[in-house]
């Protein structure tokens, strides 16, 4: 990964005082205009998300990481990590040190915090070992980086650039040295979390091999007592990425993660309609997403975001709820939770069958980034999950709520979308992987065909040898099932959403107000975007065909 | 098929080539193409898109055909249809319906790809 800083510091040293092109002289003022308008220096303009709103992405990134990591990943994750460590490191250093007020003169004698910066000083160390024994040990060998730890490294690259053209390096409040005490927390907290990630597929990998070793004649050694099933090849990086998981481990667990985190700055939302906006953004990359030639890369995304749309859906309508009893009817929140379930389910089966390297379209990642900040704008708090009160009284809550049930009205447009990329031909995926879904599958009755359950849909070859193979027959039917399921229960729950969410806003207290005053002033963008009138057909050449229904 | 102009300003602009490709396009799978039902299914599907795109955006001043002789597919025009409408913005106070065109564009471009040409 490239870094402008990095760049910027890796050129010759020329004189500061002078312009590099026409070797002027210049006053401090035209310094500062040079520096303006570095186009290095410049902030990814696109991605609206605060410094925060970054570090809580990468944060909530490592955790569904270590939700959904197995033993396939160790090794692009072990190429990933170092990327991912430098990532972190030039944010860490990029954050502004805590000055004492008023600062003692001459600065430079300022004693720096020792116990923080070895934290990351250490991982970098760890860091710079593994990447060098990557290019020479044979396990894992050249493999291309996981595409989720990129992401996560990609995100605190920006959010370091904002810091250094934005941080404020004087003395700090006590609010900002606690805001900057929650970043640094947040930030060690998801490197702990991705290196556990690393260090959870490294100790699945060798266990599998354990276990396939046992049944031959040659069993390998036994697993190590203190550090289970690190067998070869996988032995020295357990250890190196144990001593980095310690290492960040020691900095959460003395600093207390969670009551730092709970002293976050929080300001009111900017904009109350800031939901609407990153929903209707959302559902045009999304279209686009699977539109393009490298949809299979932008599938899981789009599903893992309907999924999350789903469920900000059910808090909000949780939180509604709990204000009004009875106003929020049990068909609709049932519903959105099947279709919440139904996408959740669509989108691990499309994840087995995507490689591990692949990376979305730029702008859906930060369409989605947007709408994830927007959301946890409205539902977080702190290390927790708001309570409802604090939700409802939020400014944008109503609006939010207009706009998420809005979004629901027409999910199933995505859904038939989805739906159409099962039947397409040639979908791969990890023959072990296959060989488990093949088999899950048919234990529990979601293949609809007639299959054989004692046959062997993957050749055992290709499971030793950890090749991608075909998706077996018995996959694609379920994989097409799931996506018929996903179909149906997104146009019930937006049946019922556009049957009863007239009425749950009109009967809730703290909508009411801005039902009248945004259907006056400001509409509701996601669903003034995308009018029901003017719903698009499924496809506009079968409409013309006369045939298909309407979405 | 007469190209209707679509207003002024760089955004009108793009949509007036919008509006080119898309006839460029229908005129490809209907016209010229030999009858071939997929195809004229697709042409029509175009069709009823060109025809929204220019109710939307339309003050209703006809202007001359865009010239765009080059001699591309059908998926491509589309495509570049599409990539056109990512310089457009997508709230509804600054062009109504855009997030609508966007999206049957993308309709008719998976249309598209699963046409034999």
């Amino acid at each position: 990964m490239t870094d402008p800083a990095t760049d910027r510091k890796n050129k010759p040293d020329t004189n500061a005082d002078t312009d590099p092109e026409t070797d002027v002289v210049l006053s401090p003022y035209d310094r500062a205009d040079i520096e303006l308008f570095d186009l290095g220096a410049f902030a990814h303009v696109a991605d609206q998300r605060s410094i925060g709103e970054l570090l809580f992405d990468v944060d909530r990134h490592a955790r569904l990481l270590l939700m959904d990591v197995c033993e396939h990943d160790a090794g692009p994750l072990l190429h990933a990590w170092p990327t991912l460590i430098s990532a972190a490191g030039s944010m860490w250093h990029a954050m502004p040190e805590v000055l004492p007020d008023p600062v003692p003169t001459p600065a430079a004698e300022l004693p720096r915090a020792a116990g923080p910066a070895s934290c990351m000083d250490r991982l970098d160390v760890i860091s710079a070992g593994v990447s060098r024994r990557l290019s020479t040990k044979r396990w894992p060998g050249p493999t291309p980086p996981d595409r989720r730890l990129m992401e996560m490294a990609d995100t605190l690259s920006r959010a370091a650039q904002v810091t250094r053209r934005f941080a404020h390096h004087g003395p700090l409040t006590p609010a900002g040295r606690d805001d900057l005490e929650a970043a640094r927390a947040r930030l060690v907290h998801a490197v702990y979390v991705a290196t556990h990630a690393v260090s959870v597929a490294l100790l699945q990998f060798g266990r599998t091999r354990h276990d396939v070793a046992d049944a031959t004649p040659r069993p390998l050694k036994s697993p190590n007592e203190r550090i289970p099933y690190a067998v070869a090849p996988t032995t020295e990086w357990v250890r190196r990425i144990g001593a980095a998981e310690s290492a960040a481990a020691s900095y959460v667990t003395r600093r207390q993660f969670t009551p730092l985190l709970n002293k976050e700055h929080r300001a009111d939302p900017a904009s109350a309609s800031r939901l609407n906006l990153a929903l209707a953004r959302w559902d045009i990359e999304a279209h686009r997403g699977l539109a393009g030639r490298n949809w299979p890369e932008n599938i899981v995304l789009v599903i893992r975001t309907q999924a999350f749309i789903v469920g900000s859906t059910l808090t909000l309508l949780d939180a509604a709820a709990a204000q009004a009893q009875g106003t929020v009817p049990g068909r609709l929140v049932e519903a959105i939770g099947r279709s919440g379930a139904a996408w959740s389910d669509l989108g691990g089966r499309w994840d087995d069958l995507t490689p591990s390297h692949a990376h979305p379209a730029d702008t859906l990642l930060l369409a989605a980034g947007e709408l994830r900040a927007a959301a946890r704008e409205l539902m977080q708090d702190g290390a927790t999950r708001a309570t409802s009160n604090a939700i409802r009284t939020r400014p944008g809550a109503a609006e939010g709520l207009h706009a998420l049930l809005a979004a629901m009205r027409h999910c199933d447009e995505l859904a038939h979308v989805v739906d159409e990329k099962s039947a397409t031909p040639g979908l791969a995926g990890h023959a072990r992987v296959m060989s488990h879904r093949a088999q899950n599958d048919i234990e529990a009755g979601r293949v609809p065909i007639a299959v054989d359950s004692n046959t062997a849909w993957v050749s055992p070859l290709d499971i030793h040898a950890g090749r991608t193979v075909p998706a077996p027959v018995p996959v694609i039917a379920a994989l097409k099932a799931s996506s018929h399921t996903a179909v149906q229960a997104a146009t019930t729950a937006g049946a019922i959403t556009t049957a009863t969410s007239d009425l749950v806003l009109s009967t809730l207290p703290y909508c009411r107000g801005s039902e009248d005053s945004s259907s006056q002033s400001q509409p509701s963008w996601a669903s003034a975007a995308r009018t029901a009138s003017a719903r698009t057909p499924r496809s506009a050449g079968a409409q013309a065909e006369g045939l298909s229904p309407l979405r | 098929m007469t190209t209707q102009h679509t207003g002024d300003g760089p955004q009108h602009r793009a949509l007036d080539e919008i509006v080119a490709l898309l006839d460029q396009a229908y005129e490809q799978t209907w016209v010229t193409s030999p009858p071939d039902p997929p195809r004229m299914d697709l042409g029509l599907g175009i069709y009823l898109v060109r025809t929204q795109a220019c109710h939307a955006f339309d003050p209703g001043r006809p202007v001359p055909l865009l010239d765009r002789s080059d001699q591309t597919g059908v998926p491509t025009l589309l495509r570049t249809a599409e990539r056109l409408t990512r310089d457009l913005p997508p709230e509804p106070d600054a062009l109504p319906n855009v997030a609508d065109l966007v999206v049957a564009l993308c309709d008719l471009i998976r249309d598209a790809d699963r046409v034999a040409w």
